[in-house]
């Protein structure tokens, strides 16, 4: 029982105390909580990814034939069209990840804190810089 | 001319009468310098001395007046309805508190939860007050400044999602003055607050909706202070185990 439950029939006169009941759909009320839920579902599609990637490098042990069939499998539309929708989800997520990474991260050089938008923004660059770096190994490879 | 007016629907609950709570609209005169607060007082100074609602200082600074304006926790002193011009506007209690009557909620879990984790200075050593006061130099202070403004209005808490659904979680508020003692170079107590906010009940119930920073009226910003918490937590964590000899 928590403590506000505890505190029912304490308050005043001692009349019955209205509880809180959390609506079941709490999250479709406000735009900022269902952008909470649509990050947070973003983990959901990123394991999805993962499994399968992780499932692919197994396979290429069963030899270039069969790894070929797998590899058509995922050329299929179902897939690609969830590794758009994934892709879409992975940004959001980095995106507001960014963008939080201001506020919480206290950066502190000697004596002076570091704003927050500095923090955002070489947070911001260093993804880029490295997506860069991983699109050019990828393309010269 | 007639005057112009604007429409307000208060949530009312009056045990007495209905044990649900139930809607009633009041007609008020509309002033630009007007804010809900203003409202309220003509309501119950003119048409209706049965609301109840809390307000203290009229000047964001108690933090006595917190409802939910239109679905949004507010300062209802700090509330223009000059914002509302265009809508009706629909005061309810703050959410995820019991409602004692109206307007005004029981928020006695959130002063049983802000005691509980040591919101005062802790000292291991005090030394006499012949030798002066403790020293702390402005680049410290900025450290938490932001974190002691809070004004326990308990927005944050009407806000969080994660206390509206589970109610042992410590919460916004108090996590973020845990914070402004823990960063207080003054302090010596963040041994004893960091079983309390890492417990259970405390800062992994927060999954950064960041909702309580939103809200806000004093820009505390408890969101980044629970976050903040995390890693402090985990790093004394990680030196426990790495150096358990070290210094408790």
């Amino acid at each position: 029982m928590s403590s506000s439950e505890k505190a029912v029939g304490k308050a005043g006169t001692g009349a019955p105390v209205l509880p809180w009941k959390m609506p079941t759909f709490w999250w479709l009320k406000q735009r900022r909580y269902f952008l909470y839920m649509i990050r947070e579902v973003t983990a959901l599609s990123t394991a999805i990814f993962a499994a399968v990637l992780l499932y692919q490098m197994g396979r290429l042990g069963e030899g270039a034939a069969e790894y070929e069939t797998f590899l058509a499998g995922l050329r299929s539309t179902g897939w690609m069209a969830f590794c758009v929708v994934a892709f879409i989800l992975a940004l959001f997520h980095s995106v507001t990840w960014f963008k939080l990474a201001g506020s919480v991260f206290l950066a502190r050089i000697a004596h002076v804190i570091v704003p927050p938008l500095v923090v955002t923004v070489a947070g911001y660059g260093a993804w880029l810089l490295l997506s860069a770096v991983v699109v050019v190994v990828l393309f010269w490879s | 001319m007639a005057e112009k007016t604007i429409k307000i629907t208060v949530r009312r609950y009056r045990p007495e009468i209905s044990p649900e709570p139930t809607d009633q609209t009041y007609v008020v005169p509309f002033r630009d310098d007007w804010v809900i607060v203003d409202a309220l007082n003509y309501i119950k100074d003119e048409q209706d001395g049965s609301l109840s609602y809390r307000w203290s200082c009229r000047m964001g600074v108690c933090g006595s007046c917190g409802m939910n304006v239109n679905g949004e926790p507010k300062l209802t002193c700090a509330t223009f309805l000059r914002d509302y011009a265009s809508s009706e506007i629909r005061v309810e209690p703050l959410a995820n508190f019991p409602v004692i009557r109206d307007l005004v909620t029981d928020i006695t879990d959130f002063l049983e939860k802000l005691r509980r984790v040591k919101p005062w200075l802790i000292r291991k050593d005090e030394k006499p007050v012949s030798e002066g006061p403790y020293w702390q130099k402005p680049w410290r202070l900025k450290l938490y400044k932001q974190a002691s403004l809070c004004i326990n209005c308990t927005l944050c808490y009407a806000a969080c999602p994660a206390y509206g659904l589970e109610k042992e979680f410590i919460g916004p508020a108090a996590i973020a003055l845990a914070y402004r003692y823990n960063m207080d170079s003054r302090d010596q107590g963040e041994a004893e607050r960091a079983p309390i906010i890492g417990s259970h009940d405390g800062i992994w119930h927060c999954s950064f909706v960041g909702e309580c920073s939103e809200v806000c009226p004093k820009h505390v910003d408890p969101a980044a202070t629970v976050q903040r918490s995390k890693a402090a937590v985990t790093n004394r964590r990680m030196l426990e185990l790495i150096w358990p000899w070290g210094r408790k």
